[in-house]
């Protein structure tokens, strides 16, 4: 079941062109979702991320609010200015199924392990890397 | 898009998430002024977010902020806040139930073209709180 059923009629059927927009979306809330909260855990603001990156604000929050495209290169731009590593996990969907199945089942920690790789972002920083950037932010 | 039923909660790995009466109806009221091209991605994107916020998953300050206070619970000291998820300009105003286990209730949804919370939305979400939490409603 997904909380689609909220939305839309239970057994609606989406066209190929809203399914993808679907998983697109998907992966941007949660990139942008993940990048927020290293930037919480950090303590780094908005500004001062548009500042490592020589970017303008309005620029920094359009991307995480996903109303600007973010690319690869953006995305680890922003990861090196914060010290943490993005990780893309490309996995055949009949792999995830199988994954969230196990994982509704049995309280396993491997396949609590499996279900938490579907972040994107790695939230371990290198304290000599986050270190570096901020002495080449300063 | 075959008739079938509109299902009033999800449950994801971690918590259940339900939507109080008239929710979905203040959420088809919202996303009326939002241009018509774009109302698909709206739902699309508080989906994504009961998906997130029901697996368990962090959710970020900015899209997940805590907002107004809730009753004071009987025999507690402090009362606690309940939560918006937002989609700019929608807001929807949830709060994890101390009642029912693993549970948030939604409340309502608002279109938000103005910065700060509304008396009137602080009230709904109090009365769905007291329906729920007191008087043993919608479960």
């Amino acid at each position: 079941m997904s909380a689609k059923d909220m939305f839309y009629q239970e057994g609606a059927e989406f066209s190929n062109a809203e399914e993808k927009a679907f998983a697109r979306e998907e992966l941007v809330y949660n990139v942008t979702e993940d990048v927020l909260l290293v930037l919480e855990d950090l303590g780094v603001s908005k500004k001062e991320l548009s500042s490592r990156l020589g970017k303008s604000r309005s620029y920094v929050t359009q991307m995480l609010s996903g109303a600007r495209n973010m690319t690869l290169g953006s995305l680890s731009d922003i990861c090196f200015s914060l010290g943490v590593k993005p990780k893309v996990n490309i996995l055949p969907e009949s792999i995830l199924d199988q994954v969230n199945a196990h994982w509704a089942k049995a309280d396993s920690h491997v396949s609590y392990n499996a279900m938490r790789s579907v972040n994107v972002i790695e939230c371990q920083n290198d304290p000599e890397w986050v270190t570096s950037r901020v002495a080449v932010s300063l | 898009m075959t008739a079938g039923n509109i299902k009033g909660e999800y449950v994801g790995a971690s918590f259940r998430v339900v939507h109080c009466k008239k929710a979905l109806e203040s959420f088809r009221e919202a996303i009326k002024h939002i241009d018509s091209r774009k109302r698909n991605s709206f739902s699309r994107g508080m989906v994504l977010q009961i998906e997130r916020l029901a697996g368990g998953q962090r959710m970020s300050k900015d899209n997940f902020p805590q907002e107004g206070l809730l009753p004071k619970r009987k025999g507690s000291a402090s009362a606690k806040k309940f939560n918006a998820m937002k989609r700019l300009p929608i807001r929807g105003y949830c709060w994890l139930s101390e009642e029912h286990k693993n549970t948030y209730f939604i409340s309502h949804y608002v279109y938000k073209n103005y910065t700060k919370l509304k008396d009137s939305d602080t009230n709904k979400v109090k009365k769905n709180w007291v329906r729920i939490e007191e008087q043993g409603h919608e479960c």
